[in-house]
């Protein structure tokens, strides 16, 4: 067995909405495990619509929140169980993070090179000026960008493109192993885009960087993923590889979100008719599949009982179609792949 | 700073006229040093005068120079204001930024002590506190006696607003960029919040006069000390109006009239200058 | 004579700060026009200035915006004018019940402290003041059955709605006087793909029952394959190329919209796909000449100097570019005499 990069292990977290008593609870990621190989770099998008825990999941990886059940660990360490400055540190300098907005994840006051520069002081990358100066060179010149771009310049003074190369060049001083990127092309100009989800693979390859990619876009997702999650109100309903999961998905959900992708083809308008969904909060409090009320194939199991996650056709798929088969072929479940 | 200062001076009449004025007043403050009168000593000079090439501002019943006495008057209100402003500001502000940013056990304890201030009657207090010890309230220890009452108030602001800014995405990446509690509180936070710090520091310094007015009107501070407000508790208890002495009375309301004015025109033109949007559009603009 | 006609529309925000004057050049000389009965997407990146061009169509012009020259001419029914001459009186009157707008981001259109019945009571009432209120339940009624929406919805508040279905509801809102324009501004942006379709079939449904006319923008190309029949791609203020949507996505001809179309991703198809080198200009300091110059592989000198006219290349297919054609827009000139005044 190859020794794991991440591992997330049966994680849940549960929101109070509303105060800890009156409130409801909302299990935003419910009972998600999968891991991650440090030998082998790949591309692990989590897609899902708002509101299916995605980003929540990104945040526990980050250690900007904690799970309410379940553990994550890095390298066989527990994320939660970081106290101390320097562990914090050392786990931010292999782990970090881009973010969805370009123009917010710098500040706005404040020039956008200085971060660049505290990244490479703070984590005693670089003593001298000179020194600094030369990593964050590096760093932006494998995202296309020249320090005399950025140098001196706000935010608000450069494209969204080019921000969000700094971003991404920001969080490669550090050489990290994995990097968390929630949304981030959403906000960058339809003209600009490819250029920095090419940059996602181009670092793949180059610096064997994991990159998680956190998208409610499936069509990028599709052009440079090896593997994939999709994510339905706190549950990873299918996961596997890409090929499998988008080009014959097993799940419904699966396959009417595929079909609801709108294709930039002008032949390729649709026609039938598709059922919208009722109440967030009331599919998140479902006690069967979550998807019941809006499945085409609908069982009478499926409005009480939660599927198991089993192994089918290469990639896990949480539905009851598969379960039941699979209950009859009597076989054992895989807990990971 | 000194580009800015001519930028605003150009450009924006409310900062010119505040500007002026308090500038005006600390000239008056300052020039008490050369005051030929003790401020203190009563008799010095004929009583009552109107005013005249001799007294500019004319004397009061005690035999005072009402201009130099009010010079002494102006720099003991300043000492107290900025006192009790810096030292409430200060306080206020690294409470609010802490508690806003650590949030959690933290920020409860110190949002239940800033409450606990919020809620003391600060006039009771102080009505007792200088009748007890009156006499050894120096303008000094007024003023820290007032912070205690006036940082609670900055606290909750700054708070506030660093609540909203903790949950924004530059402020992860500071983080991830290694940066420690105070970097991101200090340079990440700090430029957003110097609006209100700002606007706060002015307000608490006009507070502080107004509570020292209230005060001495009312009898409860050293009385000896001239101040703006002992000045009126003085022309008042010699019943200066009825008397026809308007000079006396008439000199330290103008005076803190227009110090009131100034100052709140300073705080108005400089929060607007650093509020974040319009220093955003001058970014754009390159200037 | 076209539904709708733009002729040298410019618009501008002019700000004052500080001192400093600073004109970002939103809408810029554009001209197209738009038929009865017809769907256009309108795309290009934010900040293109899409989003103003809707505004001043609407004629919703409020300062630092500033329409600088041009004339918006609508003629149907047998009427005709242009919108930005009209009375404050008249132009309540076509606003709403001819000409409508599906604004981005659902909730301002909404009152959030009315039931959504309320709401769209105020609309009717405003321009419907004949009918009785039997009449106009009926009809709100209706139009929202016919749309597929639970009539529950009359009796909610918004906040109460999912986003996707707030967005159908203001839809429905924005549609209940059978206007003959729609004006959608990013009807579908931050909807989830499912919801996303929703609105998209919505929009569809609506256009096959009223036959109203609908300009829809968006950055989202795959949203204008689904809906529109023809695509004007705009640029840094500028309409660069309208063509059939067919057309555009087969063969685009300006070099922008070649990037733009060959990038689009799709699913099922791994190869390589890149974006346009550099970055979109500012639009407070766009560069002489064709906009696009600096990104463009194939820039000549003419293009650095002069701005391309759009022409009509082939039937229905106009191109601002002048590597199909010679013609230099005229008109500059004059908008910089009006700013300078």
């Amino acid at each position: 067995m190859s020794r794991k990069l991440l591992e997330v292990k049966s994680v849940v977290k549960i929101f109070h909405i509303g105060g800890r008593f009156l409130g409801t609870k909302l299990k935003a990621v419910n009972n998600v495990s999968f891991d991650i190989d440090s030998e082998k770099p790949e591309i692990l998008t989590f897609a899902g619509e708002t509101g299916s825990g995605k980003t929540t999941l990104a945040r526990m990886i980050l250690g900007l929140e904690q799970p309410t059940s379940g553990e994550i660990t890095y390298k066989g360490k527990n994320v939660s169980h970081i106290q101390k400055r320097e562990e914090l540190l050392e786990y931010m300098k292999e782990v970090q993070p881009i973010f969805q907005n370009p123009f917010e994840t710098f500040n706005p006051l404040r020039k956008v090179d200085s971060y660049l520069f505290e990244t490479a002081g703070n984590y005693n990358l670089a003593k001298t000026k000179g020194e600094k100066a030369k990593l964050v060179e590096e760093a932006l010149k494998s995202v296309g960008l020249t320090l005399n771009e950025v140098q001196g310049r706000y935010p608000n003074e450069l494209s969204g493109g080019q921000l969000q190369r700094t971003s991404v060049a920001r969080a490669l001083i550090t050489r990290p192993s994995l990097l968390i990127a929630d949304e981030p092309v959403s906000m960058v100009d339809a003209s600009l885009r490819m250029s920095i989800v090419n940059l996602f693979s181009d670092l793949k390859e180059e610096y064997n960087v994991t990159v998680l990619y956190i998208t409610h876009d499936l069509a990028t997702a599709y052009y440079i993923s090896d593997r994939i999650a999709i994510m339905l109100r706190g549950d990873v309903v299918e996961f596997g590889n890409i090929d499998k999961v988008m080009l014959s998905p097993l799940h419904p959900y699966t396959q009417i979100l595929l079909k609801s992708v709108p294709q930039p083809d002008p032949e390729g308008t649709w026609k039938e008719d598709i059922k919208l969904s009722s109440l967030e909060v009331k599919e998140f409090s479902r006690l069967g599949c979550k998807f019941y009320e809006r499945c085409p194939s609908a069982m009478k199991i499926c409005e009480e009982v939660e599927p198991l996650s089993v192994f089918r056709d290469g990639r896990e798929v949480k539905c009851h179609l598969y379960s039941e088969e699979f209950k009859k072929e009597e076989e054992t479940l895989p807990g990971s792949f | 700073m000194f580009v800015i200062l001519k930028d605003l001076l150009k450009r924006d009449k409310k900062f010119l006229f505040g500007f002026i004025v308090v500038c005006i007043l600390v000239f008056l403050a300052i020039l008490s040093i050369f005051s030929p009168y003790d401020p203190r000593s009563w008799s010095v000079v004929p009583k009552d005068r109107p005013p005249s090439f001799q007294y500019i501002l004319g004397t009061n019943s005690m035999g005072q120079d009402i201009f130099w006495n009010t010079t002494h008057a102006l720099k003991n209100s300043f000492v107290l204001g900025i006192t009790t402003a810096v030292v409430a500001t200060i306080i206020g502000t690294i409470v609010g930024l802490i508690a806003g940013y650590r949030g959690g056990t933290l920020d409860k304890v110190l949002m239940s002590i800033n409450d606990s201030f919020i809620v003391l009657p600060s006039l009771p207090i102080l009505v007792f506190l200088s009748f007890s010890l009156r006499g050894k309230m120096t303008m000094f220890v007024l003023g820290l006696t007032l912070s205690v009452f006036s940082w609670p108030w900055g606290g909750k602001q700054v708070r506030a607003q660093v609540l909203s800014l903790r949950e924004r995405e530059f402020t992860y990446t500071s983080v991830f960029s290694g940066m420690n509690m105070w970097k991101v509180v200090f340079r990440e936070h700090l430029p957003f919040v110097i609006p209100w710090v700002i606007a706060n520091f002015i307000n608490t310094i006009l507070w502080a006069l107004g509570m020292e007015i209230t005060l001495s009107v009312l009898g409860l501070t050293s009385l000896e000390t001239p101040t703006i407000g002992t000045t009126i508790h003085w022309a008042m208890q010699y019943q200066a109006i009825f008397r026809g002495i308007w000079w006396w009375l008439l000199t330290p309301i103008i005076l803190c009239v227009l110090l009131f004015v100034a100052l709140y025109m300073l705080s108005v033109s400089i929060s607007e200058f650093l509020d974040p949007r319009t220093r955003l559009q001058r970014i754009k603009m390159g200037g | 004579m076209s539904l709708l006609e733009v002729e040298n529309l410019s618009a501008y925000y002019i700000t004052h700060a500080y001192g400093v004057q600073r004109d970002v050049r939103a809408v810029d000389n554009i001209t197209f026009s738009m038929e009865e009965n017809e769907i256009v997407g309108l795309a290009g990146e934010s900040g293109c200035g899409k989003s103003t061009l809707i505004k001043v169509l609407l004629a919703i012009i409020k300062p630092p915006l500033r329409v600088l020259s041009g004339q918006v001419n609508y003629s149907y029914d047998g009427k005709k004018f242009n919108l930005l001459t009209l009375e404050r009186e008249q132009l309540r009157k076509v606003q709403w019940e001819d000409i409508s707008y599906i604004p981005q981001g659902s909730m301002s259109t909404l009152n959030p402290v009315r039931k959504i019945r309320k709401t769209f009571e105020d609309v009717i009432k405003a321009h419907k003041k004949s009918e009785s209120r039997e009449e106009y339940e009926r009809l709100m009624e209706e139009h929202i059955k016919y749309l597929g929406l639970p009539l529950e919805v009359l009796d909610s508040y918004p906040h109460q709605l999912s986003g996707g279905m707030r967005q159908r509801t203001t839809i429905a809102l924005a549609t209940i006087l059978k206007p003959k324009i729609i004006f959608a501004d990013e009807p579908t942006t931050a909807l989830d793909v499912v919801v996303q379709r929703g609105v998209i079939q919505m929009l569809k449904q609506l256009h096959e029952e009223q036959k109203n006319t609908m300009l829809i923008v968006t950055h989202d190309m795959a949203v204008h394959a689904n809906v529109a029949e023809k695509i004007a791609i705009m640029y840094a203020g500028k309409i660069v190329e309208i063509a059939e949507k067919k057309e555009l996505f087969t063969a685009p001809k300006h070099p922008y919209s070649q990037f733009l179309i060959q990038s689009l991703p799709r699913i099922g198809d791994k190869r390589r796909r890149t974006s346009a080198p550099g970055n979109p200009p500012s639009l407070a300091d766009p560069p002489p000449g064709c906009r696009f110059h600096p990104r463009c592989p194939y820039a000549k000198d003419v293009c650095k100097r002069y701005i391309p006219k759009l022409i009509e290349y082939e039937e229905s297919h106009n191109i601002a570019c002048f590597l199909y054609s010679s013609e230099i827009e005229e008109g500059e000139e004059i908008v910089q005499e009006i700013i300078r005044s």
